[in-house]
C-alpha cells in the first residue's frame, strides 16, 4: 500500500491515474516463516510412527498385546466419533454402533455361515444405516437433546439385544466368535497380525476423516456447519443431509471397529455397549483434541493405556475418568493434543506472543481498480427477485402481512422502517429461514420454496444484523471457504478483488475473532460476495460503525455494487446513506408496506414521515 | 378388573415417585437451562450421607433426613460455584463436567462403600389397605411426600417474591442482573435446593429402588425422560411427566414379557424427542 496510508483514497484516488494493480493478498499465500515449531511436529510424528509400527515388539506379552489391539480399535471408535463432534453435534451411542457392526458380524458368522470378511462389511453397513435412521428421527435436535436421544436409543438397543436371547444369547451374550480366517501367511489368532490389521484400518479411519473435516469440500462444508450452522446454511450448506451422511459414515466406522474388536476378545454381550462405554469414546474424542485430526486418535490411546499402566481397577479408572473430564473442561478444553502443541511452541519459540500486528481495515485505502472483475451481466434490467403477497406468522404474531416487493437487476434497493417493521424477518423469508406462510417469493420469474440452502444456490447471498464470521479462523479461511460452499473456489483473482474492494488486504491472516467490528463487518461482506452472487441482502451493514467508518464503509458498498452489477437489497437505519446509494426505497411498518418508490418521493410521503415521527 | 384397577393405583404411585426423583432436577433444569448431568450421582450421594449419618450417628430417620437435606444443600452450591457457574454459556462444556462429575462420584461411592444394597430403618412398614387394595406403606409414603415438596415447590415459584425473582433469572438472567438481582446467589440457591430436594427423594425412595451406587443411572435416567416427557421447566408437566412414565411402567410389565417391557417407557421418550421435544406442558424453546 506504497505510502497511501493518509490518503483514505474516497473516490479521488480513483481518477489519480495509477496503472491497474492489484494487491493480490488473497493469491500470494502465507508467507512461511522458517518455523522451528513445523520441523518438531514432524520428528513427533515420524516417533510416533515408529512407536506404533514397533508396539507389538515393545509389548510382547499377551496381556500387553491385548491392550494395543484395544487401544486401535479404540482409535477407530473415537475416530468415526469425532466426524459428528466435528459437525457440531455429541453423541453418546458410539460405543452402541460398535456393539451393532459386533453383534452383525458375530450373528452373520455364528448363525448364517458367512465368511468373517464380508460379514465385516456388513457390520459396517448396518451400523451405518440404523445410524442414518436414528438420524433421520433426532439430528434435528441439539446439544443436550441430541445427546439423551442418543443415550435413550442405546439403552433401547441393549433392551432390545438382552431381550431376544434365543438369538443373541440375551444378557451373556455371545461367546466363541471366531477370529478372522489367515490370508495367505498372516493367521489372525496371533494378536501381532490383529494388531497390525487394526492398524491398517485405524489409518483408513483417519483417512475418512481427514476427507471429513479438511480434505474434500463435503468436509470443510460440515466443520462450517459445526463451527456456525446458521452462516453455513446462508453459504448454501444443506444442515441435514450433510449432518446424515456424517452420522452414516460415523456410524459405519463404529460398526467396523466394534466388529473387529469383538472378533478379537470372540464375545461380545450388552454391558459392552452400555452409555457409559459410549461415554468414554466421547471423551476420548474431546479430551484428545475433537478439532484436530489426531486429538481422537491420541485421547484414545492415552485413556487406553493410563487405566492398565496404573493397573487400575473398574472404580479407579473410572475416578479417572472423571478427573480427566473435569481437568479437560477446566484446562485444556481444545484437547491434548493442542495443548502439547502450544506447550511444545512456549518452549521453543522462548514465549513470543501471538499479537496481532497494528494494522487496522479502516486505515487500508481503497484499491486502484480501473477494471471490474467482469462487466455486469445484464444489459437491461428484469425482474430478478419478487414477493408477491407474502405473509409470515409465527403462530398468531403475523410480522409479514401482504408484502410484495420486486428487485430488479442490478438496482440497488433500499428497505427502511422503524425497529420491528418486519424488515429483517422479510430477509429470513427471502432465505428460507422464516416460514413462508402465504403468497409466493420468485427468482428470475420461476416461484420457488425457499429453503437456505436452495436460495444460496440460486445465487443469493446475505449478511447478518450482528456480523457471523468463523471466529477461530483467518479472514483467508473465512473468505475461502464462503467462495467454496458457493462454488467459486477456483477463482482467485476474484477473491484478490473480493479481498481488496473490502479492505482487508492487509489483515488476511488475522484471526477473525480478533477483528475490529468495522473488520468484521467488512468481512461479513466479503465472505457475502465470495460466491459472486446475483442478489445480495445486506442487513444493516452500518449499524455500530462510527462517522468515518460509515463513509468508508459506504464507498465500499457503492464500490462494490458497481463492479459486480448486482442486485443489492439494502436495510439500514443511516437514512442519509440509503437515500445516496439507492435508486429505490421501499418502506416498511408493522409488515405492511407503507410506501414504495423513488428516494425524494418516499421521504415526502407523510405516511413514511408519520412512522418515523409518530403521530 | 380388580387386578386392573390395582395396577393403575401401582402406576401412579409409581408416577408419584418418579416425580419426587425428578423434581430437583426439574428445577435446575428449567430454572437454570443446565443439563446436569451429575444430577444422578448427586442423588445417590444424598441418599449415602442419610445412611451415613443414621449408622455412624445413630441419627433417627427424620434427623438423618434434615442432616441429608443440608448437607446435599451445601454440596449443590459448591458443584455450581466452583463447576457450572464458570461453564455458563457453553452447554457442551456443561455437559461434559455434569458427566466427568458422576463419574468419579460414582467410582468413588463404589470404592469407598462398595457396590451392595443398603436400607435405612424406615418407619414405614408394612402396607397401607384402601378396602380390596394394598399399597405398601413405603411407597404410600413417598407417594405423599412427593405430593407435598412437588406443591410446595410449585407455590414457591408461583406464589412468593423468592418465585418471581426466580423466575425472572430463569426468563432471561442477564437482565434480571441489570434489575439488582444477583443472579450468581440465585443460581446457587437454586442448584443447592435442587440437589437438596434430590437427596430428600433419595432418602424416601430408599426402600422402593435401594441405595447402591448404581442407583445414580436411574434416577439421571428417569429425572430426565419426566422433565422432557413433562416439558422444560414447568412444575406441572414434572408431575403429568412423571404420571405417565409411571402408569406406563406398570402397564407394560403388566402386559407384556417382563425382558421388552422396560422399552416401552424409553420408547415413549424418544418418541416425545421426535414429535414434541419441548415436552408435553412446555413452551417451545431455544434448545429444541
Amino acid at each position: 500500500m506504497s505510502g497511501a496510508a493518509t490518503d483514505l483514497g474516497l473516490g479521488a484516488s480513483r481518477r489519480s491515474g495509477g496503472p491497474a494493480r492489484s494487491a493480490a493478498a488473497f493469491s500470494k499465500g502465507r508467507p512461511v516463516a522458517d518455523n522451528p515449531l513445523r520441523r518438531i511436529r514432524l520428528g513427533g510424528y515420524i516417533a510416533v510412527a515408529v512407536i506404533v509400527i514397533a508396539a507389538p515388539m515393545l509389548f510382547s506379552s499377551i496381556y500387553d498385546l491385548n491392550v494395543i489391539v484395544t487401544a486401535a480399535t479404540n482409535v477407530i471408535l473415537a475416530t468415526g466419533l469425532a466426524i459428528v463432534v466435528r459437525a457440531g453435534r455429541l453423541s453418546l451411542a458410539q460405543a452402541t454402533f460398535g456393539g451393532l457392526g459386533g453383534y452383525t458380524s458375530g450373528l452373520l458368522v455364528m448363525q448364517a455361515g458367512w465368511s468373517y470378511w464380508p460379514a465385516l462389511l456388513a457390520a459396517g453397513v448396518c451400523a451405518g444405516l440404523i445410524g442414518v435412521l436414528l438420524g433421520l428421527t433426532s439430528l434435528k435436535l441439539r446439544g443436550f437433546y441430541f445427546a439423551i436421544a442418543t443415550f435413550t436409543f442405546s439403552q433401547m438397543v441393549i433392551i432390545a439385544l438382552s431381550a431376544s436371547s434365543g438369538v443373541t444369547g440375551g444378557q451373556s451374550g455371545m461367546f466363541g466368535l471366531p477370529n478372522p480366517p489367515p490370508i495367505g501367511p498372516f493367521n489372525f489368532a496371533d494378536p501381532r497380525v490383529y494388531y497390525y490389521f487394526a492398524v491398517l484400518v485405524a489409518l483408513a479411519a483417519i483417512g475418512v476423516r481427514y476427507a471429513c473435516t479438511s480434505g474434500l469440500r463435503f468436509g470443510r462444508a460440515l466443520t462450517v456447519l459445526g463451527e456456525d450452522e446458521v452462516l453455513a446454511s446462508a453459504l448454501g450448506v444443506p444442515a441435514t443431509p450433510y449432518r446424515l451422511a456424517a452420522f452414516g459414515i460415523s456410524s459405519f466406522i463404529g460398526g467396523i471397529g466394534g466388529s473387529l474388536y469383538a472378533h478379537f476378545i470372540q464375545g461380545i454381550s450388552p454391558p459392552d455397549i452400555a452409555p457409559s462405554v459410549s461415554v468414554f469414546v466421547l471423551v476420548m474424542v474431546m479430551a484428545g483434541g475433537s478439532r484436530t485430526l489426531m486429538g481422537p486418535v491420541i485421547g484414545a490411546v492415552v485413556l487406553t493405556f493410563i487405566p492398565e499402566l496404573l493397573r487400575a481397577s473398574a472404580q479407579w479408572s473410572m475416578v479417572f475418568y472423571g478427573l480427566f473430564l473435569i481437568a479437560y473442561v477446566f484446562l485444556f478444553r481444545d484437547g491434548l493434543l493442542p495443548l502439547l502443541d502450544r506447550t511444545v511452541a512456549r518452549l521453543v519459540v522462548n514465549n513470543r506472543g501471538k499479537s496481532r500486528d497494528p494494522v487496522s481495515a479502516a486505515a487500508e485505502p481503497m484499491a486502484n481498480w480501473d477494471v471490474a472483475p467482469r462487466l455486469p451481466r445484464h444489459a437491461e434490467a428484469t425482474e430478478i427477485l419478487a414477493l408477491r403477497g407474502v405473509r409470515c406468522a409465527f403462530g398468531d404474531n403475523v410480522v409479514l402481512k401482504n408484502v410484495s416487493l420486486s428487485l430488479q437487476t442490478g438496482e440497488m434497493h433500499g428497505l427502511i422502517g422503524p425497529n420491528g417493521a418486519g424488515k429483517t424477518t422479510l430477509f429470513n423469508l427471502v432465505t428460507g429461514v422464516s416460514p413462508l406462510s402465504g403468497g409466493e417469493v420468485l427468482v428470475r420469474g420461476a416461484s420457488v420454496r425457499p429453503r437456505p440452502a436452495t436460495m444460496a444456490r440460486a445465487g443469493l447471498a446475505r449478511t447478518f444484523q450482528n456480523p457471523r464470521v468463523l471466529e477461530s479462523r483467518s479472514v483467508r479461511e473465512n473468505i475461502a471457504l464462503a467462495a467454496e460452499l458457493c462454488g467459486r473456489a477456483g477463482n482467485l483473482e476474484y477473491l484478490d478483488w473480493v479481498v481488496d474492494v473490502s479492505g482487508l488486504s492487509l489483515l488476511i491472516d488475522v484471526q477473525a475473532g480478533t477483528l475490529t467490528h468495522y473488520e468484521r463487518r467488512m468481512l461479513t461482506i466479503a465472505m457475502a460476495i465470495a460466491g459472486d452472487p446475483d442478489i445480495l441482502l445486506l442487513d444493516e451493514p452500518l449499524a455500530g460503525l462510527d462517522d468515518t467508518e460509515t463513509v468508508l464503509a459506504k464507498e465500499r458498498i457503492r464500490e462494490i455494487h458497481t463492479a459486480l452489477g448486482c442486485a443489492v437489497l439494502l436495510i439500514e437505519h443511516k437514512l442519509s446513506v440509503v437515500m445516496e446509494l439507492c435508486s429505490r426505497l421501499t418502506v416498511l411498518d408493522h409488515g405492511v408496506i407503507i410506501a414504495d418508490g423513488a428516494p425524494e418521493a418516499v421521504a415526502q410521503d407523510p405516511a413514511v414521515i408519520e412512522a418515523y415521527l409518530g403521530s | 378388573m380388580h387386578l386392573f384397577v390395582q395396577q393403575i393405583i401401582n402406576g401412579i404411585l409409581l408416577g408419584g415417585m418418579f416425580a419426587l426423583m425428578s423434581i430437583g432436577l426439574s428445577m435446575i433444569f428449567g430454572i437454570m437451562k443446565t443439563a446436569n448431568f451429575a444430577y444422578g450421582s448427586l442423588y445417590m450421594l444424598g441418599g449415602y450421607v442419610a445412611y451415613w449419618s443414621s449408622v455412624l450417628l445413630q441419627a433417627p430417620f427424620l434427623v438423618a433426613v434434615v442432616i441429608a437435606f443440608v448437607v446435599m444443600f451445601g454440596a449443590g452450591v459448591i458443584v455450581e460455584y466452583f463447576g457450572f457457574a464458570p461453564l455458563r454459556g457453553n452447554e457442551d462444556a456443561a455437559l461434559i463436567f455434569g458427566l466427568g462429575l458422576s463419574l468419579v462420584i460414582r467410582g468413588g461411592a463404589t470404592i469407598a462403600w462398595g457396590s451392595q444394597n443398603r436400607f435405612i430403618m424406615s418407619p414405614f412398614e408394612g402396607a397401607v389397605f384402601f378396602g380390596h387394595f394394598v399399597v405398601p406403606a413405603a411407597r404410600f409414603w413417598a407417594g405423599l411426600v412427593s405430593l407435598a415438596i412437588v406443591g410446595a415447590v410449585y407455590f414457591m415459584i408461583e406464589r412468593t417474591r423468592l418465585g418471581r425473582v426466580l423466575r425472572a433469572v430463569s426468563d432471561d438472567s442477564r437482565r434480571a442482573s441489570l434489575l439488582g438481582i444477583n443472579t450468581k446467589a440465585q443460581f446457587c440457591f437454586v442448584f443447592g435446593l435442587g440437589t437438596a430436594l434430590s437427596a430428600l427423594a433419595c432418602v424416601f425412595l430408599i426402600p422402593v429402588f435401594s441405595l447402591l451406587p448404581d442407583v445414580d443411572d436411574t434416577a439421571l435416567y428417569i429425572g430426565f425422560a419426566v422433565v422432557i416427557l413433562g416439558g422444560l421447566g414447568s412444575i406441572p408437566g414434572c408431575i403429568v411427566g412423571a404420571m405417565i412414565l409411571g402408569l406406563v411402567n406398570v402397564m407394560a410389565f403388566a402386559y407384556t414379557d417382563s425382558s421388552i417391557a422396560p422399552i416401552f417407557p424409553l420408547a415413549i421418550l424418544i418418541l416425545t424427542l421426535m414429535l414434541r421435544p419441548q415436552g408435553l406442558l412446555g413452551k417451545k424453546g431455544r434448545l429444541a
